[in-house]
This record gives C-alpha cells, structure tokens and sequence, in this order.
C-alpha cells in the first residue's frame, strides 16, 4: 500500500470532475501557492487535458460517461519533505459506486484500488441539494393522512436502490469497505462538498452535519473513518454555463480572474484557492489528526 | 466496470443499473438469465483468436437483514443487545424499526450517534414507500410476509469516537406467525428470536384496542399472547418484557378520543396488575411512530424507548451470599459479624 495514494469516492454529479479539471490547472499553472505542488508529468493526461481546458475557458466541465476514460490519475509532491503523493480519479463517473449499491457486485479493479489507497476524498454536491424527504416531512405539524382501512391496500411499489437517501447509499457502500472482499481498516476521510458558492452556510461542518446527519454520525463515530474532515469547495467559482449556451455576466466576471482564483475552498485553515489542503491533511504531513 | 453491464442475457433487463430482474425474479440471482458466463458472440470468434478475459464480478455485502445464522455469526465477534418484538398482524412491529432508522437519518438521537449498521439495505427496503420520492400519499411499511423466517436488525450505536460502539439487535417476524403461535403453541419453538432476546416487546395495537367492535376480542388475545409466550418457556432467557402501545395517533383522532383513552387506561392498569409481579421488568408504554393521524402527537415515546433499550446494564451483584447454619464456630461468628456491618 503507498502510504500516500488516494481514491475519489462519489456518486454521479457530485463534482469529481470539475475538481480534478481545476486541481490539474492548479497545480500545473502554478498561479497561486499551494501545500501541495504537481509531481512528474509521466502518464496519459489526454481527458485532463481536454476537462481542463474547458474548465479554463469557463465553460461548465461536462459529466464524465462511464466509456469515456478509464483512469485519471495526479501526482503531487509536498514541496517540504518531497513526499510524493498520488489521486486516483478511477471512477469518474461514479458509476461503478452507485452499480455496486444497486447490484451488490464490484470489479477486482475496485477491490485492488481500495487495499493500495491510505485515504479518501469523498464527494457530495451541495447543489439542488434534497435528501431523504418524507411524506411527514410536507404535511406540517397540524397535518393528518387517514389510515388506509385493512384490505384496501394496493400492491407495495418494489424497493427501487437508486430512490435510497443519499447518505445511506454512501455509509452503505463506505461501510461496505470494512467487510469482504476489502476488509479495510478504517482510514482519513476529506468530505469535499462541491457546488460550495451555492449554499448560504459559512461552515461547511454545520451544512454537512444539517444535510447528511447519518453520513456525518458515521464518519465521526471511529467506525467509519480514523479522523474525517469537511471542506466547502467551489472548484468553478460561480454558476457557468455549458459549452455553446450564452454566456452570463457572472462568467464574464470569472473569466476576469486569474483563473486558479476561481477556485474556492473553506475550512480546516485551507487557503482561499488550495484544493491540495485535503490531500496534505489525507497524507498526515501537516502532523495533525 | 464495464464487465457488470452484461449481467444478463437479456438485452432490455437493466439488472446491472437497478438491481431489479426484468423478468421480476427476486432473487435475482435464481433468474435463469442472470450473470451469463458468455455469449453467443464468443462463440462466433475466429479459432485461433484468444477469447477476451471474462472477469467475474465479486460480491460486496448485501446489508440486508440477518437470519437466525447471520446472528450466530455476529453474536461470536461482538457482544449485543437484543430486543424481539411480538405482536399480531399489523401491531407496527416494522413500522417501529423503520421510526428509529429515521430517526438517526435525521442526527443523533436518544443521546446515541449512529456508528454503523449491518443492515442499512434492510432498513432502507422497510423506510422507501414512506419518503416522499415513492410518489405515494401515504406513508407505510412493505408488510412482512407469513413466509419469511425471522430478520435483524443491527444498529452500532456510540456515545463518543473515543468509546466502543453499542450493538443492538432488533428482531422482526410476520404476525401472522406470532398469531400462530398463540392459538397452537407447540408452534412457540419455532420461533428462536425470543430465546435469545433480553428484551421481549409485546405490541399492542391503541388503533384496534379503540374499535368497540374489535376491543374485547383483540384485548383477552393480547394477554393470551403473553401468557402463551411465557407459559411456554419463550421468556425464560428475557430480564425485561414490556408492552408498547402502538398507533397512538389513531384514538386522539378519533371522534370518542376521551371515551377509548379511558379504556386504555383501565387496560394499561389491568396488564400492570396480571403481568407485573410474574414477567421480569414489566412496563406499559405508549409509543407513535408514525403519526399519520395526529402529526402534533410526534414520535410519542420513541425516545424513551430507545433509550430504555440502550440503558447500562446493572452490574452483577458479586456480593459473596451470607453463610448458612456454618458448621465451623469461626464462620458463625463472622456471620454474625456480616450481619451486624451490614
């Protein structure tokens, strides 16, 4: 196992890809100082390339599709100790995690990803975010529903997995590692919360804690993960639209900006644009649990 | 992970994506078309060309609920706590489970923070059709089938990162079942869920005991439940057994609410004095949890049950028993002894 390799875990749409289009432009520009810097360009940087560019043009960087890359991969080095570290974006798409919630059934590649890593970025979008609503939740507290008399019942809608809450599917699958075929110990987990410019909340601890309760109990019990921590990262800086729509003010704006201080992110003493304070924290460099 | 979009020979079933047979086996595992080993096409490829590696997709946990077995298993690696919950067709006993799964869906609760549960899948099958996104108007639970044998349900519970969690257990069976069980009770033995149970939960179901019509029967069969259970030995390893009035949102909203409180009053009184002094750690409690009827009632005792669940165990009385017609003078004098400290 590399003691500093590190996997991305997420469900589709929340924000993998448009963080590893602004933290390959980030550390390769080299525009504003960050914990971490990039390591040797050795490898295949085709879909970066290609996610990057739009990312600089201020474009919205479109969903991966599951046949579109296999592997992303970025290498950083920690300029002070010369460490080096690697973030494995080998689901992109978060394809195969919401197939193995569904299914119960993974790849030996996932398997063999999970015992190399030492740490994990997980992501959820704070982005049209609902979760878990009930009926209850919508009548009020003065409201009633009539109790369907016995024999009247129509047949149950079978359980759909896709329709699961949120933050069940990923303490599911996150609790999943713990057990075979991965067995893992329990390791540092980086919650980014994506879409960050769109919450009003200033602490991204209180929103992950009043919007994923389960998620955020599991995680700090011990259980699910040694030490857990929660940034807030707008890695576009603001609304952008796609490729070919009009353009809005709000990137005209953006584009105004040296483009790696689009990047925001908030939390645990990170730099206002440095998306590598996650990972030096996952690598224990900074000496702090 | 494109190995797993060939999970069938069906090319319209979207097992790989749902989890769900097109065919509707459930299993899906037992449909003939699942997880193909290889295709017509493989057959078609030239001799001499090497056939594409076919790898086979592995397992993850299921999450469902366990079966007597799973408990076993678990049972040799943690110590828990575990509850059975008895009660006719209908009494709530899912409903009940699915309340507390909310309830640490929504934060901490009953001063626990949620650590983990091996059967997070089974909980979220029981809760779906009460979410908004079921497209249903009323919330409920799937019924539990007749069929089905016993399932748990674990939870890990902790109070701090610091501390171990605490495991609990609750166990879930059809009515049906349970009413079998009353009417013949050589059907008792089969049920192995309340042998092992520290806590025995009876559920009394406040919406039918408020039926005028349905009161006087449903009331003399529910302490026939009980007695049946524990006439039979089934309580005889349980150190509580309690009785949870269900569904109390059901007689506030009723037209004669004060009528069917007195009645349960006087029943509550009358289970307290038959059960009291023969069933260890006997109480009445009354619980909601789903207030569909009433929405101001709440949760109604869901907290306190929870908690009552999840209490310190006393600790054993490891005092040395005080020395009887000793045979030795010596003893007898520091029986005495004992005695007078004391």
């Amino acid at each position: 196992m590399n003691p500093n390799r590190f996997m991305v875990f997420g469900l589709q749409g929340s924000g993998k890809t448009t963080f590893a289009a602004a933290l390959w432009h980030l550390v390769d520009s080299r525009e504003v100082s960050t914990a971490l810097v990039k390591g040797k360009h050795v490898g295949d940087y085709r879909y970066l390339e290609k996610i990057a560019q739009s990312w600089c043009e201020g474009w919205q960087v479109e969903r991966t599709k599951s046949d579109e890359v296999e592997d992303v991969r970025i290498s950083l080095r920690h300029p002070g100790s010369g460490a080096e570290l690697v973030l494995e974006f080998a689901d992109l798409s978060g394809e195969t995690l919401e197939k193995a919630f569904a299914t119960r059934l993974c790849t030996q590649k996932f398997v063999d990803l999970v015992a190399e890593a030492s740490g994990l970025l997980l992501f959820v979008t704070a982005d049209k975010f609902v979760d878990g609503v009930t009926i209850l939740d919508t009548l009020g507290p003065l409201g009633a529903i009539e109790e369907e008399p016995e024999g009247s019942r129509t047949e149950d809608t079978p359980w759909d997995p896709s329709t699961t809450p949120l933050q069940v599917q990923l303490v599911d699958l996150l609790q999943a590692l713990r057990r075979e075929p991965f067995r893992r110990n329990p390791f540092r987990i980086a919650v980014i919360v994506s879409a960050w410019d769109l919450t009003i909340e200033t602490s991204a601890d209180d929103w992950f804690a009043k919007k994923l309760p389960l998620l955020d109990q599991y995680l700090r019990s011990g259980e699910g993960a040694v030490a857990a921590r929660v940034y807030g990262v707008s890695a576009q800086g603001g609304p952008l639209p796609k490729r070919g729509d009009t353009p809005t003010p709000e990137r005209e704006r953006l584009l105004s900006l040296v483009a790696s201080k689009r990047i925001k992110v908030v939390g645990h003493g990170a730099c206002q644009h440095d998306l590598t304070h996650p990972l030096f924290w996952l690598s224990g460099l900074d000496g702090k649990s | 992970m494109s190995e797993l979009e060939n999970l069938c020979a069906l090319a319209e079933c979207t097992v790989a994506r749902t989890g769900k047979c097109h065919l509707g086996t459930d299993p899906v595992e037992r449909c003939p078309n699942y997880a193909p080993t290889g295709t017509s096409d493989e057959d078609a490829l030239p001799k001499g060309e090497p056939a594409e590696k076919t790898v086979e997709p592995i397992e993850i946990c299921s999450g469902d609920v366990m079966q007597v077995g799973d408990l076993a298993r678990f049972g040799r690696a943690h110590a828990f706590r575990s509850v059975a919950l008895v009660g006719e067709h209908r009494a709530g006993k899912t409903t009940l489970i699915a309340a507390i799964y909310e309830m640490f869906c929504k934060g901490p609760y009953a001063g626990w923070n949620f650590a983990g549960s091996r059967t997070l899948i089974g909980f979220a099958r029981r809760y779906h059709l009460a979410l908004l996104n079921s497209n249903r108007t009323n919330p409920t639970v799937p019924r539990t089938s007749r069929s089905d044998p016993a399932s748990f349900f674990h939870l890990a519970l902790s109070r701090s990162p610091m501390t171990k969690p605490m495991h609990l257990v609750i166990s879930d069976r059809s009515g049906e079942a349970y009413g079998d069980a009353r009417i013949d009770t050589s059907l008792i033995k089969e049920l192995p869920e309340l042998m092992q149970a520290q806590r025995a939960c009876f559920l009394l179901d406040a919406g039918r005991l408020g039926t005028k019509e349905q009161r006087a029967a449903y009331s003399r069969q529910f302490k026939q439940m009980i007695n049946a259970f524990n006439d039979n030995g089934a309580l005889v390893n349980t150190k509580f057994v309690e009785v949870l009035a269900t569904k109390m949102d059901l007689p506030r909203a009723h037209a004669d609410a004060n009528e069917q409180a007195r009645f349960l009053d006087d029943y509550e009184l009358q289970v307290m004095e038959e059960f009291r002094s023969i069933l260890p750690g006997f109480g009445f409690y009354r619980v909601c949890a789903l207030p569909k009827a009433d929405q101001s009632i709440g949760f109604l005792g869901l907290e306190d049950m929870v908690r009552r669940w999840t209490a310190p165990a006393a600790l054993p009385d490891v005092a040395q028993p005080p020395i009887m017609d000793a045979v030795r003078q010596i003893d007898r004098l520091g029986a005495k002894w004992g005695a007078r400290a004391a």
